[in-house]
């Protein structure tokens, strides 16, 4: 269902929200009755916009600064990832295990959308197709993404450590792509996190 | 590229299909219209399944033995995970048409793949069909769990950097338990 967008109809919230993936594919209609409830914020350096085992917290969305996310408190404290603009992040276990699994600490001036918690689980859960749909795909891209990084941290610090599993048979070259829908040759990951200070 | 040919009967596929999470809660007219639209595919150790850098846009389900997720960071190439049987793999792609594939699905051992093209989730999301719906649920509950599971895991190896824990991991890894 392409639809022609004229920014200038929208206001920043819903132009933000479209920057999901799962949202481009998002009628009109649903991106504005979302970003409705949501709120435009701007965060100085330093705020923690989310705590870990918080119930309270809505969903962001990032439109500009960056993000860390950490587990623990104090000397404990280590630092899991970190959010760059476009992604979502905040209390994503809202609708899942109730309380906030990181803590997510403004690293810049940031601006960043919140989807109030109470909107985000109505829309996780629903059965309004239209509505729902875009937020649970971009949930799903968002929650994949983070796995994956988070499995690639893990596998790099057991490799530091002399304790990385080998990849297993090297793939035959030419490798048979068992994938019948291949369309183009390999590029660096898009998924690469920016760089960062502090890393632990 | 080669494509295989399923070597299962479309019974033993679908049977496995329905036992994954993917299918966790869905009625039984919905799981096998699904599972119908699965390709299967069997690979032998060392097989790209996925390779990354590629656009295409699979879910993928392991249905008989293991697979892995293998990167390539400059001169290294590392496992980042195992995928046992049930794990899914290409979500990212599949929900985000943008994206490319970031990491090679490799068989480790002997087994069977299933494939669900993007096409077919779109065309039931297009259509209003339930199963568009149950299925982006059932993604999200398992990658749910799923990030749960690594966070802690990062977390700890973070924490204990240098320590125990590390070791311990080495030592199981290379074998001496």
């Amino acid at each position: 269902m392409p639809e022609t967008w004229d920014p200038a109809e929208f206001d920043e919230r819903a132009l933000v929200l479209r920057c999901l993936p799962g949202f481009e594919r998002a009628s009109r209609e649903a991106l504005l009755d979302i970003a409705e409830s949501c709120v435009l914020r701007r965060f100085s350096i330093g705020t923690v916009l989310v705590e870990e085992g918080s119930r309270s917290g809505g969903l962001y969305v990032l439109a500009s600064g960056y993000v860390s996310l950490w587990r623990g408190k104090g000397k404990q404290a280590v630092c899991v990832g970190e959010v760059c603009p476009g992604e979502l992040f905040g209390h994503v276990g809202a609708a899942f295990w109730g309380q906030a699994e990181l803590t997510c600490q403004a690293e810049s001036e940031l601006c960043a959308l919140e989807i109030p918690q109470w909107r985000f689980r109505e829309l996780v859960a629903a059965n309004e197709f239209e509505l729902a749909s875009p937020m649970r795909a971009a949930l799903v891209v968002a929650l994949a993404r983070a796995v994956r990084r988070r499995e690639e941290r893990v596998a790099r610090l057991l490799v530091d450590a002399g304790a990385g599993e080998p990849p297993g048979q090297e793939p035959r070259v030419p490798p048979p792509v068992l994938e019948a829908d291949h369309r183009r040759s390999p590029e660096p990951s898009a998924a690469e996190p920016p760089p960062r200070r502090n890393w632990r | 590229m080669k494509s295989r040919q399923p070597s299962h009967n479309p019974q033993v596929v679908h049977r496995l299909l329905h036992a994954s999470k993917l299918f966790a809660g869905m009625p039984q007219e919905i799981r096998d219209e699904l599972s119908s639209q699965f390709s299967t595919h069997t690979f032998t150790p060392g097989d790209v399944i996925i390779r990354a850098g590629d656009t295409g846009r699979s879910l993928g389900v392991i249905l008989e033995g293991q697979a892995a997720v293998v990167a390539r960071k400059e001169d290294q190439v590392f496992r980042v995970a195992t995928l046992p049987i049930g794990s899914l793999f290409g979500e990212v792609n599949f929900f985000d048409a943008q994206s490319q594939r970031t990491a090679d699905i490799v068989g480790v051992t002997d087994g069977v793949a299933a494939l669900l093209p993007s096409q077919i989730y779109e065309r039931f999301a297009a259509d209003g069909h339930a199963a568009a719906e149950l299925l982006e649920k059932n993604v999200l509950h398992i990658l749910a769990g799923r990030i749960q599971g690594t966070n802690n895991t990062l977390a700890e190896l973070l924490q204990r950097r240098g320590g125990g824990l590390l070791a311990g991991l080495a030592r199981f890894f290379r074998g001496d338990r």
